[in-house]
């Protein structure tokens, strides 16, 4: 119990610190092609212990959004990108259950329940997380190319860098 | 994004008391690896400047009496950037200079390459830029060969381009040709490098021409940057609004 709550903890200062100093004037791509963002921090949300109950779940998400907005400068849009995800995590993990059912006492993470696994659950989640972003910081149609490109090119680098970190640091819990 | 502006700058002044020291630190320890090329254009731009004072010194045409005058109405700080972006819809930079440096809002901000922005919001001890990629950010300038002068808006999506408007269509543009402040606005002293026009057109109809100017400065590898103090800005901002009033 103590060592979750303390591996959490450790976690949400890692991303958030990452995110905000490293990963926000990372410049993939040169000056010219400024369609790649790379976020890590939705990583935390997806690595949350599997009993946490629903509310704490979103109030978490809505702590972590507002971390990171302090960072970008851009009050509400993580925040609310991250509530979407905090919010529609129990349903995806819902639809994606294994056949022999969750384990309690494993985490979320690749070790537990498979690359493929991990991928599909990340992966939809990430992807929703982006999309939320990218429609709320441009908030308008006349983008929607910029929009749509971002978001695919923000998730598979995004996605390639929380593999990573998931192959580097395995955690377990 | 319309809200109560008290809590827009408690929030802007907390948050950035903590970014834009890890932002700073963070900067320290990569501007280390890019030392050498930094070296190399200092010294380019110590032998440019050496030049123009030479140049100076030695013309006959200048009195002495005005070239004093004319330096003292402009003032450069040097300072260094902390933060920068160049995707977001608008972008700004954070600066580690302050109130307690002497920078106000409104002051210039340029680099040896070209102009950067202008200060937005100043705390004690950072400064936030307007960025010239910033859609709120409008700079009076002109094409240096004929003198033509309009305005430089960017629009959002190239962090390379800019468009420059209001230059009527009598006026001969063509590709190639180098922008520079006009001196118009009190934000930039005049003559500094913009850019050079990259793409004109003048479709049937129009009055001015759509003219695309390339930056010469790469907002992508900014690391210092010098504030602009003029002397004189106040006192002709208040003119200005005085006869607008009248």
């Amino acid at each position: 119990m103590n060592n979750v709550i303390t591996q959490n903890i450790l976690r949400l200062f890692f991303f958030v610190l990452v995110q905000g100093v490293v990963l926000q004037q990372a410049k993939l791509g040169g000056t010219f092609f400024n369609y790649i963002s790379l976020f890590i921090y939705p990583l935390f949300l997806l690595l949350l212990p599997l009993k946490i109950s629903k509310i704490a779940l979103v109030l978490t998400g809505f702590g972590l959004g507002m971390l990171v907005d302090g960072a970008y400068n851009s009050p509400g849009v993580h925040t609310a990108a991250c509530l979407v995800v905090a919010i529609l995590r129990p349903l995806v993990l819902a639809i994606l259950e294994p056949r022999e059912g969750y384990n309690v006492s494993l985490g979320l993470t690749i070790k537990s329940y498979g690359v493929l696994w991990f991928l599909k659950y990340a992966g939809v989640l990430l992807f929703i997380h982006l999309l939320v972003y990218f429609v709320l910081e441009i908030f308008t149609p006349v983008y929607a190319i910029e929009i749509i490109g971002r978001t695919i090119a923000s998730f598979l680098f995004s996605l390639f860098l929380m593999i990573m970190y998931m192959v580097i640091a395995r955690p377990s819990v | 994004m319309n809200y109560n502006r008290k809590q827009r700058d408690i929030w802007a002044n907390s948050a950035n008391i903590f970014w834009g020291y890890s932002s700073e630190k963070w900067n320290d320890w990569t501007n280390y690896l890019s030392l050498q090329d930094k070296m190399d254009e200092l010294a380019l731009e110590n032998a440019k400047l050496k030049e123009k004072l030479i140049n100076y010194e030695l013309s006959p045409i200048v009195e002495k009496d005005t070239l004093q005058t004319l330096n003292q109405q402009y003032e450069l700080l040097s300072a260094k950037v902390a933060s920068n972006t160049t995707d977001r819809p608008n972008n700004y930079l954070t600066i580690n200079k302050g109130i307690k440096d002497g920078v106000r809002k409104d002051m210039g901000v340029i680099s040896e390459n070209g102009i950067v922005g202008i200060i937005r919001e100043v705390r004690n001890d950072y400064a936030a830029v307007n960025s010239l990629l910033h859609r709120r950010t409008f700079i009076s300038a002109m094409i240096k060969r004929t003198g033509a002068f309009g305005e430089l808006k960017w629009v959002g999506t190239n962090p390379q381009i800019v468009n420059l408007g209001s230059i009527e269509k009598h006026n001969i543009v063509a590709v190639g040709d180098t922008i520079v402040t006009s001196g118009y606005s009190t934000h930039f002293p005049p003559g500094l490098m913009i850019g050079t026009i990259a793409s004109t057109e003048l479709p049937s109809g129009n009055n001015f021409h759509n003219i695309k100017v390339r930056l010469s400065n790469d907002f992508g590898t900014l690391r210092y940057v010098e504030i602009v103090k003029n002397r004189k800005q106040t006192q002709q901002l208040e003119l200005e609004k005085e006869i607008k009033e009248k």
